[in-house]
């Protein structure tokens, strides 16, 4: 008997206007996999994160997560579902009405509220301070507010949040965005031990190569709204699809036409 | 298209537009109340808020009030001296103060001080992805972010117009004394005349359906805004905007719901 994906999309279609942005996706994450999803700018990867989290509602298809279809669950069972979803956004989004360590805490205490279990701050202080030292931070940090902090340090708060609830599935949205080589191959590492040391699925997003091949085992390619390739993240500098080659080896001659050519 | 029917097809589509708007709006006000009785509650944000729309507003609500208090004053001794009805001076600052000015003065210092503060602060987070990272935190964005400053606008506001009342009738009292020659007591004796507890009561009612108009506006341009510091500050000025308008809109409704019949 096979085993059920964790995540399988199948048919996922959005448009914006008149721009179509996902045009029948279909994807399956197998249990512990780390799925990476390449592509373009503006190729849709963020709004497929999205439309699995529940942040932008799809046009057509479904989404289904240990076998549940999220897309027509109730909303309760919706919430419940999610809840076990992590996610590290683009621009770290972290709340800079907070300190450092009050966004942790948020992490923290998301979990415990959706149970109806709250934390007291000073129960939940050590774990946090536990969290920023395995993303390497000082406890020092938790009392700066995030704009003090450079990009990769507001990533690293962003990912300690992200996983402080401790959940099965997390999402990396473009985590290596923004940040110098050496920056990023420490968060592409980060990632990488706190999704074996959580054992979750995850799906990550990215157009940085050396990134995808660090974070993924899996990698897929969204292009013109569908995924048009899967395999081993070993194999994707060598894929042998003339899309994926062009992509991986930034060539400007090749299938891939840019919007804007010099 | 025929030239002719062009243009009610343009009023057509504005119409249609203003009224979406007007739905989407209440709608989102609905939503944003029914979280004062469904838990989780945020007491900590709701205490906040109270201080920056409340507290934070007094000086500037409390200088107006004073020296709107004294123009009325002014105003209305240079015009009522010609009939020798000097001592009306009294009953019109009080009457002016309670009715209509203190409420319609604190609403529109708070919608200018406070409506763009939360537009821009909401709006902020919803450029930053910081209302969708509150979702992946199993957090209701409206329990958490709108509730509270609905209830605390709706709570502060009359607060505020209780202090400008007072504010405004001192403003009076003190011009009157100190340059139309009035006697306290007698300044006093007909501004306690024509105190009426209907007139402060309704004015108070005004301030809290201002506070909820100002708060719900702020949250909703906010909660919309998108296009980056560009969105933010358009969805700040349209927060100006509409509750200045609306306000007053508000305002004449209100005095001909209460005052009239």
């Amino acid at each position: 008997m096979t085993q059920q994906p964790r995540i399988r999309i199948r048919g996922l279609k959005k448009s914006f206007g008149s721009k179509v942005v996902l045009d029948g996706v279909d994807l399956d994450v197998e249990t512990g996999t780390s799925m990476v999803i390449i592509g373009g700018s503006g190729t849709g990867k963020s709004v497929l994160l999205r439309c699995i989290l529940g942040l932008i509602e799809p046009d057509a298809g479904t989404i289904e997560i240990d076998g549940v279809d999220v897309l027509r669950a109730k909303p309760h069972h919706q919430h419940q579902i999610r809840q076990n979803i992590g996610m590290l956004f683009q621009n770290a989004a972290l709340f800079d009405s907070m300190s450092v360590l009050d966004n942790v805490m948020f992490g923290l205490r998301a979990k415990r509220r959706a149970q109806s279990k709250p934390l007291l701050r000073s129960e939940m202080q050590p774990e946090a301070l536990t969290l920023l030292s395995q993303v390497g931070l000082d406890e020092a940090v938790g009392a700066l507010s995030p704009s003090e902090l450079s990009g990769g340090m507001q990533k690293r708060v962003g990912l300690a949040r992200a996983i402080a609830s401790h959940p099965d599935i997390l999402f990396f949205d473009e985590p290596t965005t923004g940040l110098d080589p050496i920056m990023g191959a420490v968060i592409d590492g980060l990632i990488a031990d706190c999704v074996s040391h959580l054992g979750s699925t995850a799906i990550a997003i990215t157009h940085d190569m050396a990134s995808a091949q660090r974070i993924g085992n899996r990698a897929a390619m969204l292009y013109q709204g569908k995924l048009i390739w899967q395999g081993q993240a070993s194999e994707l500098m060598h894929s042998g699809n003339p899309i994926v080659d062009q992509f991986t080896h930034g060539r400007r001659e090749g299938p891939i036409k840019t919007e804007h050519p010099l | 298209m025929n030239i002719f029917l062009s243009p009610f097809v343009h009023l057509g589509r504005s119409t249609l537009s203003i009224l979406q708007r007007v739905g989407s709006i209440t709608l989102f006000g609905l939503k944003g109340l029914s979280g004062i009785v469904r838990p989780p509650f945020y007491a900590a944000i709701f205490g906040r808020t109270l201080v920056e729309i409340g507290f934070l507003s007094l000086p500037v609500v409390a200088l107006t009030a004073i020296f709107s208090g004294g123009v009325i004053a002014l105003q209305s001794y240079s015009g009522f001296r010609h009939y020798h009805a000097e001592n009306a001076v009294a009953n019109i600052v009080v009457l002016s103060i309670t009715r209509e000015l203190g409420p319609v003065l604190a609403g529109l210092m708070v919608a200018g001080r406070v409506g763009a503060a939360l537009s821009a602060q909401i709006g902020t987070m919803r450029v930053t992805d910081q209302i969708d990272a509150l979702r992946t935190l199993s957090t209701d964005p409206m329990k958490y972010l709108v509730t509270p400053r609905l209830l605390a606008a709706i709570v502060a506001l009359p607060f505020l117009v209780l202090i400008a009342d007072i504010l405004g009738v001192f403003g009076g009292f003190t011009v009157a004394i100190g340059k139309l020659g009035f006697t306290p007591e007698s300044y006093m004796n007909g501004t306690l005349a024509s105190l009426n507890a209907m007139d402060v009561s309704v004015g108070l009612i005004k301030a809290a359906v201002f506070g909820f108009l100002i708060a719900l506006l702020g949250c909703y341009h906010g909660y919309h805004s998108k296009g980056g510091a560009e969105g933010v500050g358009a969805a700040a000025t349209a927060t100006v905007v509409a509750a200045s308008i609306l306000l007053l809109t508000f305002d004449y409704l209100l005095t001909d719901l209460f005052f009239t019949t």
